[in-house]
Order: structure tokens, then sequence, then C-alpha cells
């Protein structure tokens, strides 16, 4: 298994009594409440915990896009990972990823994501990602586009990437006639490309098809539905023609270290209710616009959403069992991720230790514990063989 | 009163075709919510023959893929028109339907016997934005659409969680009515190309519309040259649903005295 560090760099300052006054963490949720005295030490911890996970030995460190919201505060992931670039040795810079349909000109994208291969002599790994319902309100774009505005971009991105310009593109949402980007990107044909998702079986269906890293997104819901999503993906693959590899799979979880698992629950579980009961309030509408998924999608994502949001979540047990979340000593996270991993299959471990407004102190520790007892004991499980053999017929 | 539920085909497309009722023909345009003969149609029956087709997209009708613009859906209606062999319709359009006629008649009002907008979205009126429909849920869109909230047909037509039999259609004309009208369900352009519309047009408007008020009705009167503007009392966005027989009494009129005077 390898190990990846994930962050959303949440607004750790919302008040107390912020479920019960405001409906939405997102879009509408009122600027006034961030502050910026407060937000530049906190962009700078953030920052400083991704660069520890470099020094722990994460293969490789993740940032994200969303936009107008206290949940993430990343409208740009790419300036995170450029933050990032030259502070870190080793670890892969993950973006996942930029939020393709929101982007009159996806060159952009390929050309920062170039950027910053080649100066990190090709650490990037490119998510690409239709974003969450959310940010169509946010940048005004039309969300029955979102499907064909991902794709066309994608294609776009990839083609600037691998084939020598100028050439013209003529897309239906897209048109230029000089396509020609400089830089080119470091590694060869591409940075690789995960795509983060949420169960959508259209994205799977067309990643397994890609070849791409399906990355089941840590964002609550309980392992059951996820492990689905995961078993799911796999069939894909195999339609596809091909069995997939375990790094294929990628496996975002909210995980917290502690020394023993009373401790960790009592420092992790205010945190935990601050992310579920604030950070995730969105009234349905907002993350749900029409035609931002399929319609059979949307059916059964509305009847998932029901049964599977936090909002619904009233006690600690209840996210035990559902699995939301892996909490405890460093022996019963590793018990719990080897489990998890052998159902799953998934040989990438994209863990998320901020949860919430989790103390600066606490996260650090968690991590430390994470990648001295747990991540050595894990290595060996689900680890693919070397891809000479699979690449040489 | 009895209608034919068809489906022809215009140009590869598949359209469902509502038709009842004998006389000049009435061509309608329906809204987001209401995509079905309702009593309106029958008053409007007794003495039009009144053809509704249901829009690319909506349920029964295909060809959403093809439109992106009002502009689009324009042409498909010039086509469909054409394939009917409709002489001098009356045009009438509620809500986005509405929104639709008045592109129509912008670009051909000489074809049309009279105009008819209810509701209307479509223009920008400065300082009175459309309410964003799309971040609504259920009971806030009732709120926004009806002036009596919680009718059962305001449930009806809004339900908190659609029926199992519905959930496809609504989900269709939820998504296919973004397609034009999301965030702002308007034609920035609109307004200043009305002087356009040269037939006589009847404004009806309910005076509880929470999505757009009456003062969209009134910027559309004073825009075009021939209007008059009617206000249904105690009526929100929708007066062919929640007050069918005043908004059927009004158009009746006007198009008797209509036929009078010429």
């Amino acid at each position: 298994m390898r190990f990846y560090c994930f962050h959303l760099m949440p607004w750790a300052y919302l008040p107390e009594d912020f479920a019960q006054r405001y409906d939405s963490a997102w879009v509408t949720c009122p600027n006034s409440l961030y502050d910026a005295e407060l937000g530049h030490p906190l962009y700078n911890r953030y920052l400083d915990e991704l660069e520890l996970a470099d020094q722990l030995g994460f293969e490789g460190v993740c940032v994200n896009e969303h936009h107008q919201n206290a949940y993430g505060n990343m409208p740009s992931p790419n300036i995170m990972a450029a933050c990032l670039a030259r502070r870190t040795q080793h670890a892969k810079l993950a973006i996942l990823g930029n939020v393709l349909p929101l982007y009159d000109h996806p060159q952009r994208v390929a050309e920062e994501l170039a950027m910053l291969d080649v100066i990190t002599k090709g650490r990037v790994i490119s998510g690409m990602v239709v974003g969450t319902g959310m940010e169509y309100f946010s940048y005004n774009i039309n969300p029955s586009y979102a499907r064909e505005r991902f794709h066309e971009a994608h294609d776009l991105i990839v083609k600037a990437w691998t084939t020598d310009g100028p050439f013209a593109w003529e897309g239906k949402h897209y048109r230029f006639r000089y396509i020609n980007l400089w830089p080119k990107p470091y590694q060869k044909p591409h940075p690789p490309i995960w795509i983060p998702g949420s169960g959508s079986p259209e994205t799977m269906e067309w990643v397994a098809q890609q070849r791409y890293t399906y990355m089941v997104l840590p964002t609550l819901a309980p392992f059951e539905l996820r492990r689905q999503s995961a078993a799911y993906f796999r069939q894909c693959c195999e339609k596809a023609g091909y069995s997939a590899r375990h790094e294929q799979i990628g496996w975002g979880i909210g995980i917290y270290v502690a020394e023993s698992d009373a401790q960790a629950r009592r420092e992790y579980e205010p945190h935990f209710w601050y992310y579920a009961r604030n950070l995730l309030k969105t009234p349905a509408p907002l993350s749900l616009p029409p035609g931002h998924t399929s319609l059979p999608t949307t059916i059964s994502m509305a009847e998932r959403r029901q049964r599977s949001r936090p909002g619904g979540l009233s006690t600690w047990e209840e996210v035990e069992k559902g699995g939301y979340v892996v909490v405890g000593s460093p022996e019963t996270v590793r018990q719990r991720l080897e489990e998890y991993a052998k159902r799953v299959g998934f040989g990438l471990l994209v863990a998320n230790f901020s949860v919430g407004n989790v103390p600066s102190e606490l996260t650090r520790r968690s991590m430390t514990l994470f990648a001295q007892e747990v991540m050595p004991k894990l290595r060996h499980v689900n680890a693919d063989a070397p891809l000479g053999d699979a690449a040489s017929h | 009163m009895t209608y034919q539920d068809q489906i022809i085909s215009v140009r590869g497309r598949q359209v469902r075709l509502l038709r009842g009722g004998k006389g000049q023909p009435l061509l309608y345009f329906h809204d987001a919510w209401s995509y079905m003969w309702q009593p309106i149609h029958d008053h409007l029956a007794a003495r039009y023959d009144v053809v509704f087709p249901i829009h690319p997209g909506f349920e029964g009708s295909t060809g959403f893929e093809e439109m992106d613009r009002m502009e689009d859906l324009v042409f498909h209606y010039l086509d469909v028109l054409e394939a009917l062999h409709l002489e001098q319709p009356i045009l009438m359009g509620v809500s986005l339907g509405g929104w639709l006629a008045a592109e129509f008649a912008v670009r051909s009002s000489a074809m049309l016997r009279a105009l008819i907008l209810v509701d209307a979205l479509g223009i920008r009126v400065p300082g009175v934005p459309a309410t964003d429909l799309f971040r609504l849920d259920a009971a806030q869109m009732r709120a926004a659409i009806f002036a009596d909230p919680s009718s059962a047909l305001a449930h009806e037509l809004v339900p908190d969680s659609p029926p199992q039999g519905s959930i496809e259609a609504m989900l269709k004309a939820r998504q296919s009515f973004a397609r034009f009208a999301w965030q702002f369900p308007d034609n920035p352009k609109l307004a200043s190309y009305l002087y356009r519309v040269k037939c006589p047009t009847l404004v009806v408007w309910g005076e509880a519309d929470g999505v757009v008020p009456v003062s969209h009705g009134q910027a559309y009167q004073m825009k075009i040259s021939d209007a008059a503007l009617a206000v249904v009392s105690h009526c929100g966005h929708l007066p062919q649903v929640e007050s069918p027989e005043p908004l059927a009494a009004t158009v009746l009129n006007y198009l008797e005295h209509l036929a009078d005077g010429s």
C-alpha cells in the first residue's frame, strides 16, 4: 500500500451556533465570518502539516479545489501546490483536482500543471473533477453541461500535454485556434491522472476505460457504500478488458491516531462534529443542481444522500459502526485499515488527518504516530507487482 | 373535454403534442411545472384549436441535446408550426413558455394573430431580479410560485418528494428548464428587441408572483407597442394552475374584442 496525506484546509473558526444560524457552509455562507488575521496562521499551519507529511515519508500530499465555502479554503489548488513545490523534497503533489467545467480556458489548467511538473521534476499528479454541485452556483456554470464540459476540457488538456503544437481545437464548448503549450509537462506522456469521485457510475465507467486511477473520495459516507463504489469500479475495469491494479484504486478516509482508543476518541470527536454538522451543511438543491449528474445517478444519489448524510448522524457509535472515519490507537487503526484494504482492494490510502478544527499539535502527533507505527505495518498490504510484467504484453 | 395526445416527428425530433378544440389555432408554450392538459386548456379549447407541444427534453419529446439557447427552441417551433400548417396562430406562453413566446415573437410576429404572455420569464428588469429557482427546496419553491403554497395543487406540482412514477419526468423538466434558465432566467438583450413585436399582445400577471414580480409584466407591456396588461389577484407565478377561470376569462375576453375590432 502507498500513502498520501490529504488536506481540506477547512475554516476552523465558525461560531458555536453556526448550524442553528446558517443553512449552508457553502455559496451563501456569509464571508463576514472569514477573518484574514486568523486565516494567515491557519493557511501556514496547514501548509506546514503537508510539509511534515513529506518529511514523515508519505508518498504524496493532496490539495483540492472548492469555492466560496468554509469547508475547504483552496479555491486555487494549483496555488497551494505551488506553495508546496519548493518546500517539499520527495512528496508527489496530488491536485485532486482542478474542477475542469468551471473554466472557459482549460489550457490554463494544462499550463499550470505543466509548470508545476517541470519545477518539481515530475512530482505532479493531476486530479480532474466535475466538482460539487455548489461550485456551479458559485461560478454560474450551467450544470446541465457539467459532464460535456468536463470531458471536452479533459480531452483538450491531455492533447495539449501530449501533442506538439500549435494545433487548433474546435469543440462544442471550447474553440481555440492556437493551442501550443509552453512549458510542456516533465512527465511523459503526461502527469498521472487521478479521478476522485463520490460514486457516479458514469464517472467510474469512463475512468476504467481511460485506465486512470479512481479515488473514492473521503467525503463522509459509510464504508459499505464506498466499498460498493470500489467494487463497481473494479467491474468496470473487467468490462474494459483488464483487471484493476491495487494502486488504481484510491481510498480517501479520515484518520486520527492517539496513544489509546479512548484518548483518540476524546481528542477527535468534537472536531468531527464540527466537520459533520457545520462544514458539510449544504441544502440539497445546492449539492444536486439539475444535470450535474445523469438522471439515474441523480435518483440514486438523492436516495443515498438521505441514507448516508452525516446530518442524520447523532452518535459516535453510528460513526464508528458505519466506518465513516478510522480513529483509535495505532494498533486499532492498523487493524481497521488492513481489514478495509482487504475487503476493498485499494492500494492507495489517501488519509485526511485534519478534519474540522482539530488543533495543529494533535494533527501533527496523529500524523507522526501513523507514519511511524501504522504505515510500516501496512506497506505490504495490497502491494502491486512491478508494472514491468503487466506492461510487457 | 377530450384532447388528443400524440407524437409527431419534426426534423427527426419526437414532439409530443396535446391538441383539443376547434377554431383558430392557439399555440400554447408550457412552463417547467405543468406540462400536462389542465382545466385552462379545456376553457381555451371551448373556442380555439389548442395546440400544446411538449418542449424538447420534457417527458415525451426529444431533441434536448440540440437545444443550447432559446433561439434553438424558436427554430424548433418554427419547424413545428410549418409541419402542422398552423396559420396565423394565437401564441400563448406561461413562465418559461412566455419567455419562449416573446423570443418567437420578436423574430416573427407577422405570422401571429396575437401574443399572450403569462408571467413570462425572459427580461431583465434593473433592481428586480428573478428569483434563483434552482437553489430553492420544495417548500421554498412552492412559496415562490404559488399565492397559496399550502394548496393541494401546489403540493402536486412541487411535491416534497416526487411520487415514484413521476420522478424521472420531474428531473427531466428541471434539467431542461436549467438549460435555459440557470441563475438568470432571461436574455439580457430581449427587452431591447421587444419593439419588434407588432401583433396585438396581452400580458397577464399573477399579482403574487414570487418568481418574476408584476414589474416584469409592466416592463413587457411598456416595451411592446400594442400591449395590454391584466393582473390576476390572489395568484402566483402560474395563473393557469392557480386561477384557470379568471385567466381564461381574461384571455377569451381579450381575444373576442380583438376579433370584433378587426
